[in-house]
């Protein structure tokens, strides 16, 4: 193998310039829809916990190699229904109700898997884009984050998008493995 | 145009199995049934009760046995010598792709996949 060398960290402010271009992308691909970088940061604190805006879904996967960081992504709940919506068809994505039916489990369901394997696509194409072709890539399942304790990790890199009028915002973090 | 009686989806996600059968569909490849599995060890026990499937398309990061040793035991067992594999994953580029392609893998597409990107890795097909 003809395994590239890397920094141990990751730039900040590259990083935030790939998530710009890389998400938009990805979002085009796979979902058809326009996402409009509005605003990214890098290297500063954040200025709100992205859980108190619009962000009522927020899953994140963690990359083991070639550097350890998590890539968080955070939106509201009608943009997951919208995505479901334009991935499984309309008939099939009702939100979620207290005292579901099987359709409307089933709809969950198709929302919380297609929201997961968006952020598992967006991840493989920041990895790509950030090391480039040739290097080794691990990365964990994607997985639901609930709870503001799962966010403590610093961040690295912070991208808030336009999605056809509806917010999504994807953090970069790195992350400190509790053992 | 490709042809297959039977195609066996290997992703831990319906979404990433109902969007590959999406684009085969829009490529006008004719498949007679798709079979699905979540992870390569489930596949491992399809590919062995469906002797029809002749067409295996896995992703990597999957559950309980990923794609690298799904296709590891797969293409390495002569009763499959023939059955075409291809894989489809978001982190499927570069020494992947070549590692992929050692281990038997016919073509690797990298998500998100598209009818022309299935299109193209079937058409390598010998």
């Amino acid at each position: 193998m003809n395994e590239k060398k890397h920094s141990t960290v990751l730039d900040p402010e590259k990083a935030s310039l790939i998530l710009t271009e890389t998400i938009p992308a990805v979002f085009a691909e796979m979902t058809f829809m326009d996402a409009m970088p509005v605003a990214s940061s890098w290297g500063v604190a954040e200025s709100e916990d992205p859980a108190d805006t619009a962000a009522a879904v927020r899953m994140a996967i963690d990359m083991l190699m070639p550097l350890s960081c998590r890539l968080e992504l955070s939106m509201s709940s009608e943009l997951a229904d919208n995505i479901a919506d334009i991935l499984y068809g309309g008939a099939e994505a009702e939100s979620f109700t207290v005292g579901a039916t099987p359709a409307t489990i089933a709809a969950d369901q198709n929302r919380a898997d297609s929201t997961l394997e968006l952020l598992n696509v967006l991840a493989g194409s920041f990895l790509s884009a950030y090391f480039g072709a040739g290097t080794p890539f691990k990365l964990e399942l994607p997985f639901f984050l609930f709870g503001a304790s799962e966010v403590s990790d610093p961040s690295i890199a912070r991208v808030e998008f336009n999605v056809e009028g509806l917010p999504a915002i994807v953090t970069l973090r790195s992350i400190r493995y509790r053992y | 145009m490709a042809e297959f009686k039977s195609v066996l989806l290997v992703d831990d996600s319906a979404t990433s199995r109902m969007i590959i059968q999406r684009c085969f569909e829009m490529a006008g490849i004719q498949v007679g049934g798709f079979i699905c599995a979540e992870n390569g060890l489930d596949a491992l026990a399809l590919l062995k009760c469906n002797s029809g499937i002749d067409l295996v398309v896995t992703d990597i990061n999957m559950p309980k046995m990923d794609g690298r040793m799904f296709t590891r035991i797969v293409k390495g067992d002569p009763l499959y010598a023939k059955l075409a594999l291809i894989v489809v994953s978001s982190i499927a580029d570069g020494d992947a792709e070549a590692e992929l392609r050692s281990l038997g893998a016919a073509a690797v597409v990298k998500k998100p996949v598209s009818p022309a990107k299935i299109s193209e890795a079937l058409g390598g097909l010998s």
